[in-house]
């Protein structure tokens, strides 16, 4: 009699031995390259270094201006997007070469991507416009940036990528997303805004 | 037997027991793993590459608003670089504060290096022939930097289909000379080529033109939008114009055989005689800021760099 009671308290107790230890040993390990933790360290610099090495590029070739330029005045968002100033979906992607850049570096390896540009706003504050907007991004997205200026006499870009005939002085204000923050009281001097162009990528 | 039954029952939390520990050892041994991996992959913590990322994105900036300058041909070149630079400070030092870093960039106005923008702009196709028409002629001589330099041919059909009698950049130095030539293929093919040669070494780049014009950058190395290697590398040799080139004439060749527009910056006001003894029709000069050196400084908790950075928009590294 006490010895079945014997038996069946040391099953369960070799039970909960055994499932505790499998429990914090899965806690313990169990990384995958996918996965969001300090392992996957090594893919994530990759990553970022793919993410700055696009925008040096398009920085240099002038798409990235480009891009933060490819503004449809009359509407008040960039062109082609849908229903909102900026795109979030793979119908409507902006057809200029930074987002062709972003595509072929990113969209084949499985990667999910936002970016953002970052301008001033004349009083000393910053703020944010979404240009590509693919979802909120998991805790082991990464971001690079680049920063670029803007001057008065840049110009719109159309949806075709040709030069629009507005230039940056030209455009009304509140009409292009990105306000003039150069010193308005020393007259025509020329910068305009510095944007900061971020992409925050991820694996998914 | 009695005591052969208790036995058992331990048998089996003692086996537990091992297998238990097993377990957190192998997950030990394979998190040490990881952790090594992690340390190994780690990237550098101390913002060097953020210094020269930061410093390489001044150097575009400042020469963003030295070509604005340029370009409007602005009357107080110099005010209006300082303001801007100004600007260009307070908005970059505010955007790298918000990630916890400090930069700043000044400039000086004796660190300005005047020079002389050589520019054509006509909308009626006119040929690259001096005020005074003649299609073979010299823009400059005792030239030691030329910049941003930029063709723009907007009447293809005009080319000459052959290298010899095409239109020739010459930039001709006391010991060594560089040549570029834009010709066509045949009368009507769309096929545009541009020689370079630089010293002994020459190298074409052909491309296919659908519209009527297209551009030549040819101190970025474009050619109708896409890079060339004539005006980069060509089999390892450098075709672009190096230190080893100086104190040259800068000249024109078979002018007539060509038409659009161009400019160009050149170091310092040798221009020659016979570009500016006529006044008013194109090609006209302006004055122009050639290049500047303005003073960047980059702090955080790890890294205080501080340097004189050299801005000239378009200026082959030499």
């Amino acid at each position: 009699m006490d010895r079945g009671q014997a038996h069946t308290l040391e099953a369960i107790a070799a039970a909960l031995l055994l499932v505790t230890s499998i429990g914090f040993a899965i806690q313990m390990a169990a990384v995958t390259p996918l996965s969001a933790s300090t392992s996957s360290q090594h893919l994530e610099n990759q990553l970022k270094a793919s993410a700055e090495g696009t925008l040096a590029s398009s920085a240099q070739t002038g798409a990235l201006k480009e891009a933060v330029l490819y503004w449809n005045l009359s509407t008040e968002q960039f062109h082609g997007a849908e229903d909102v100033t900026y795109y979030r979906n793979t119908t409507a992607e902006p057809s200029n070469t930074f987002a062709r850049d972003l595509n072929r570096t990113f969209d084949r390896r499985n990667i999910a991507y936002n970016v953002y540009v970052n301008y001033h706003t004349g009083d000393g504050g910053m703020e944010r416009q979404r240009m590509l907007f693919q979802g909120e991004p998991s805790d082991h997205a990464v971001s690079a940036t680049h920063t670029i200026t803007l001057v008065d006499d840049d110009h719109l870009v159309d949806e075709d990528g040709s030069l629009n005939a507005t230039t940056l002085r030209e455009a009304s204000p509140g009409n292009f997303y990105i306000p003039d923050a150069g010193n308005a009281t020393s007259g025509n001097q020329g910068q305009y805004n510095q944007v900061t162009v971020e992409v925050v990528a991820w694996r998914i | 037997m009695a005591d052969l039954r208790r036995d058992r029952g331990q048998i089996i939390l003692i086996a537990a027991f091992a297998l238990a520990i097993t377990f957190v050892a192998i997950a030990l041994v394979v998190n040490s793993a990881i952790f090594t991996e992690n340390l190994a992959t780690r990237s550098d913590q101390s913002d060097g590459s953020y210094v020269l990322q930061t410093r390489h994105e001044v150097e575009q900036n400042v020469g963003d608003v030295v070509e604005y300058a340029n370009r409007n041909n602005l009357s107080a070149l110099n005010e209006s670089i300082i303001n801007s630079v100004q600007n260009i400070t307070t908005q970059s030092g505010l955007a790298n504060a918000q990630r916890g870093r400090v930069v700043s960039v000044n400039v000086t106005e004796d660190s300005q290096n005047a020079g002389e923008r050589i520019i054509q702009n006509s909308s009626a196709n006119r040929e690259y022939r001096s005020s005074s028409r003649n299609g073979d002629w010299k823009l400059a001589s005792s030239v030691d930097g030329i910049r941003a330099v930029h063709f723009n041919v907007t009447d293809k059909g005009k080319l000459s289909t052959s290298e010899e009698s095409a239109f020739h950049f010459v930039l001709d130095g006391t010991s060594r000379n560089w040549n570029m030539t834009i010709y066509k293929d045949a009368p009507s093919s769309d096929d545009m080529k541009v020689t370079v040669t630089n010293g002994s070494t020459s190298a074409t780049c052909t491309r296919e033109v659908t519209k009527s014009f297209f551009e030549i950058d040819v101190t970025r190395g474009q050619f109708a939008g896409s890079p060339c290697h004539a005006l980069s590398y060509s089999n390892g040799d450098r075709m672009w114009i190096d230190g080893r080139l100086s104190n040259y004439e800068v000249r024109f060749t078979n002018g007539s055989q060509i038409a659009g527009n161009y400019s160009m910056v050149i170091d310092g006001d040798s221009l020659d005689s016979s570009f500016n003894s006529t006044s008013g029709p194109p090609p006209h000069n302006l004055d122009a800021i050639y290049g500047l050196k303005v003073n960047y400084t980059f702090e955080t908790a790890d890294v205080t760099y501080n340097t004189s950075v050299r801005v000239a928009p378009g200026e082959p590294h030499g």
